[in-house]
Parts: structure tokens; C-alpha cells; sequence
């Protein structure tokens, strides 16, 4: 099977006693505390093949959403290198970078312009969000004046919007009404499905047990488990129970 | 590559123009307004040097519309790129959109008020010297000015997480620069030594380009090569920092 993601002998290091930068903590810091280090992921070697749809799991503050960062090139890793056959598509936060004067259409093409949607590709991608949202209507609505709704509708909308090849997810679910999260989450299986290599973490592996095929559990900055869905599930229920 | 290029192109004109947009939504001038203020230190400044230190030269409206033009948009560009990547964070740490494409954005929406600037400059120019030879040179010094500013605005975009200071110092550092940038000036009326402390200024190259370019004065050659290779450098640093650096400040912000 063609490999599609492979790190390769990843180190991430982050100071340890960041500080609010000052001159006295400039001074203080090189003759009191001397630097220290914390490394917040440590990979040897991991691969992902064409097909595979592996759910992350781990629990709070492990590393899942540091290693999701790394595959997807938004973190550079201290040492070590990250190959991707594609730039993985990130959808890591819905809503980000939606500004509350901007109408909904603009909106919508603000955001697929930061994500390189070539202008050919824009017209079509706009329309399919606006439709899924049910926001045909009030696509001059400034993003304002949606009700709470109908933002994380369009929130979540416009981040699954790219059909990618490389797709990297954290949660992003958030509210709408039960019709809608139906259909969210229908969306959102059909975007895992469609793309070559899918990483969901999640706090939740039970919903995706029917389209994942491989589960890795994160624990401690470092890639404890990688393995078969089910196995890695046990695996991770009897790490902490 | 060309599609890639031009798809990169038009995304941050597209960007910028959204950039524009954001700024003047909901006031009645909208856009106008950034070009006020340099508008309003031309007429200030006219009024000084003519009036009250009753110095100058004839052509001394042009010299501080093409001189003030350059400068505010140096001055805008600057303090706008400090801020780019810093101002970002929540999108940065979440999304692998390319940093260069947001920091472009932000400084040609910058840029983009030169063109009323230049226009007026022109027309005094044709009004005062005909159709001038110079003016032929408009185009270069839009571009070498716009890959000067990308350049010294990606290292500054990625500098500013690591020290936070870098806004205040460039506020400072740009008030003081301008009194040694020949703008409110000219600098014959300098000696010969305090005329090398301008050239230390790499501003000064820029500033002089565009005075030369709206007037009728000839054009050394040097004027326009040294901006050209002040430029080259620059953007090799700006493209080197982005490349090395850049993602690295992303865990930082």
C-alpha cells in the first residue's frame, strides 16, 4: 500500500518556564532559572497508508492535537521530519478566522482564500456550503446577526468544505439543532470516507468504530498503541481504568 | 508553477482587498480615510516649510506628496506587519494557511493607498513638467517598493512573537528615521557628513526615488540601482526567515 504520511524520528520541545517576557525575567531567567526543556511529542517512526482511517485517542493534554498539528505542518517539530504525499487539509477548529461584520458569502470566501481554494474551485464550494447550512437566503446577512445556530452551522460547514486527500480532524461537531447534527454528522463520515488518509481524534472512538480501521493511543507525548480498532480500544480502556 | 503563481496572486489581492474592506465597515468614508492622513501631513507640512521656516522649493507640494507618499506607506506597512502573525494566533495554531500569503495580504491592503497618492502626484508633475521622462519609472519604483516592503514585513511578522518589543521599537525607531529621511527636506542644506547619516538610512533610497521620479530633475543611475539591490537583499532575508523560521514561531504565539 502507498504510504501517504510518514514522520520520521519527531522530537517537539517546548520551554518549560515560559514567561511573560520582561526585562527583569530576561536577566532573572539567565542567572536563576537556567532553561528547561519539555518534550511534548516524541515519535521514532510512524507511517499512514492510502485507505487507512485511524482514530486518535488519548487523554486530555497527551498529545493528540500536538501530533494532529505535526502531520498537518502547523507545528515544526524540534528535530526529525514530517512527509506528507499531499498538504493534509486541517480542520482542527470550526469558526476561526469568521469575522462578525463580514456578510455570510464573504464570510465564506474570506476563509476559502486563507485555505488556497483557487477561484475556480470558490464559486462551486460556496454554494454547496451555503446550501448544506440552509443559508441560501441570507447569504447578505451580516455573520453577526445569525443566531448562535446557524454560526456553528456555517462554522462547521465551511471547514468540511474541501474534499481533501490528506484529512486531519479534531471535534469539531459543535451545536445546531438535532436535525442538523444528524446531518453534520452524516458529513463529516462522508468526508472521512471519501479522503485517502483520514486522523480523527476524538473522545468519543465508539462513533467511528464503523469507518476506522486502525486506532493509535497517544499517552504521554509518546505513540503507545498503534494497532487494530478494537484491539487499540481495549488497550486504551484498560490503560486507565 | 504559472497557475500556482497566479492562483497566489490573485488569493492575496483578494485577501488584501477583504483586508480593506474590514478596516473601514460601518463608517461612511469607508476606505478614504487612509488615505486622510497622509493627505492631511502633506497640507501640514506644506504649510511649515512654506510659511513658517519660509524655505523650500518651487516644486515643494509635489516633493512632499511623491516624499510623504513612500513614507506613510513605509510607516502603515511596518507597524501593520508587526502585528500580521501576532494577530493571528487563534488562526495560525489552528490551520495550515500559509503565513506569507496573511502578511502579504496585510501589506499590500497597506499599499494600496499609494495608487491615490501617485495619481495626484502625477497629475501635479504633468501639470508642473509636462509628460516627463521620469515618470516612466513609476512602474519600478511601485514594484521595487512593493518587494521591499514584503521583504522587511515577513522578518518583522516572524521576529515580533520572539520579542515583543519589536512594535514599540519600529514606532520609535520609524518617528526618528523620519526626520533623517529627506522628506521635510532637502539635502543640500545639509554638510556633507550629516548628508552620509541620511544614506545610512535605507529609507532615504526609496524616498529619493520616488521625489526623483514625480520631478524634473535628472535621474543618477544610482538612485534607482541602489533601492533595486536593498530590495534583492531584503526579500532573500524575508524569504530565508519565513522558510526557517516562520512555522517554528507558531508553538510560541
Amino acid at each position: 500500500m502507498t504510504v501517504t504520511v510518514r514522520l520520521t524520528d519527531i522530537c517537539l520541545d517546548v520551554s518549560a518556564n515560559q514567561q511573560h517576557q520582561t526585562l527583569k525575567g530576561l536577566f532573572l531567567r539567565r542567572t536563576r532559572n537556567p532553561r528547561q526543556i519539555n518534550r511534548i511529542l516524541d515519535v521514532p517512526l510512524f507511517e499512514a497508508k492510502k485507505g487507512d482511517k485511524i482514530c486518535v485517542v488519548g487523554r486530555n493534554g497527551q498529545g493528540k492535537t500536538t501530533l494532529l498539528k505535526v502531520i498537518s505542518k502547523i507545528y515544526r517539530p524540534t528535530a526529525g521530519t514530517v512527509w506528507t504525499s499531499f498538504k493534509p487539509t486541517a480542520v482542527l477548529a470550526a469558526g476561526i478566522g469568521l469575522e462578525d461584520d463580514f456578510t455570510v458569502q464573504e464570510n465564506i470566501e474570506f476563509t476559502l482564500l486563507l485555505n488556497n481554494i483557487s477561484a475556480k474551485r470558490m464559486a462551486k464550494i460556496s454554494q454547496s456550503i451555503l446550501e448544506f447550512c440552509d443559508l441560501q437566503q441570507d447569504r447578505k446577512k451580516q455573520y453577526k446577526h445569525l443566531s448562535s445556530g446557524y454560526k456553528s452551522r456555517l462554522a462547521f460547514a465551511i471547514a468540511i468544505s474541501n474534499e481533501p486527500k490528506i484529512l486531519v480532524l479534531d471535534e469539531v461537531l459543535g451545536g445546531g439543532d438535532e436535525f442538523f447534527m444528524k446531518k453534520a454528522s452524516r458529513k463529516l463520515k462522508d468526508s472521512i470516507i471519501q479522503s485517502e488518509t483520514a486522523f480523527i481524534a476524538t473522545h468519543g472512538p465508539d462513533d467511528f468504530r464503523d469507518i476506522c480501521n486502525r486506532i493509535i493511543v497517544v499517552d504521554q507525548s509518546k505513540i503507545v498503541f498503534d494497532g487494530k480498532f478494537d484491539q487499540g480500544l481495549s488497550f486504551y480502556r484498560n490503560l486507565f481504568d | 508553477m504559472i497557475s500556482t503563481l497566479s492562483d497566489f496572486l490573485s488569493g492575496t489581492f483578494r485577501l488584501a482587498a477583504f483586508e480593506t474592506k474590514k478596516r473601514s465597515y460601518g463608517s461612511y468614508l469607508g476606505w478614504l480615510w487612509s488615505i486622510m492622513s497622509p493627505l492631511s501631513q502633506i497640507f501640514v507640512f506644506y504649510f511649515a516649510v512654506k510659511y513658517v521656516f519660509k524655505a523650500g522649493r518651487d516644486d515643494l507640494f509635489l516633493w512632499l506628496t511623491s516624499g510623504l507618499a513612500v513614507w506613510n506607506v513605509i510607516n502603515t506597512s511596518m507597524v501593520k506587519a508587526c502585528n500580521s502573525l501576532l494577530s493571528r494566533r487563534a488562526l495560525l495554531q489552528s490551520s495550515n494557511a500559509k503565513m506569507i500569503k496573511l502578511v502579504f495580504a496585510d501589506l499590500v491592503a497597506e499599499m494600496f493607498v499609494l495608487a491615490p497618492l501617485y495619481l495626484i502626484a502625477a497629475a501635479i508633475s504633468i501639470y508642473y513638467n509636462g509628460i516627463h521622462i521620469n515618470l516612466l519609472f513609476v512602474p519600478l519604483l511601485v514594484l521595487t517598493l512593493t518587494f521591499f516592503l514584503l521583504g522587511l514585513g515577513v522578518i518583522l511578522a516572524v521576529a515580533t512573537p520572539f520579542f515583543r518589543d519589536l512594535p514599540h521599537l519600529m514606532t520609535l525607531g520609524l518617528s526618528v528615521m523620519f526626520w533623517f529621511t529627506p522628506i521635510a527636506y532637502s539635502k543640500v542644506q545639509l554638510s556633507e557628513k550629516l548628508r552620509l547619516i541620511l544614506y545610512l538610512n535605507p529609507f532615504t533610497y526609496f524616498v529619493e526615488f520616488s521625489q526623483l521620479t514625480f520631478g524634473a530633475e535628472p535621474m543618477p543611475l544610482w538612485v534607482v540601482v541602489a533601492p533595486i539591490l536593498i530590495t534583492i537583499v531584503i526579500t532573500v532575508m524575508g524569504f530565508w526567515f519565513i522558510e526557517k523560521i516562520g512555522r517554528k514561531m507558531v508553538i510560541i504565539l
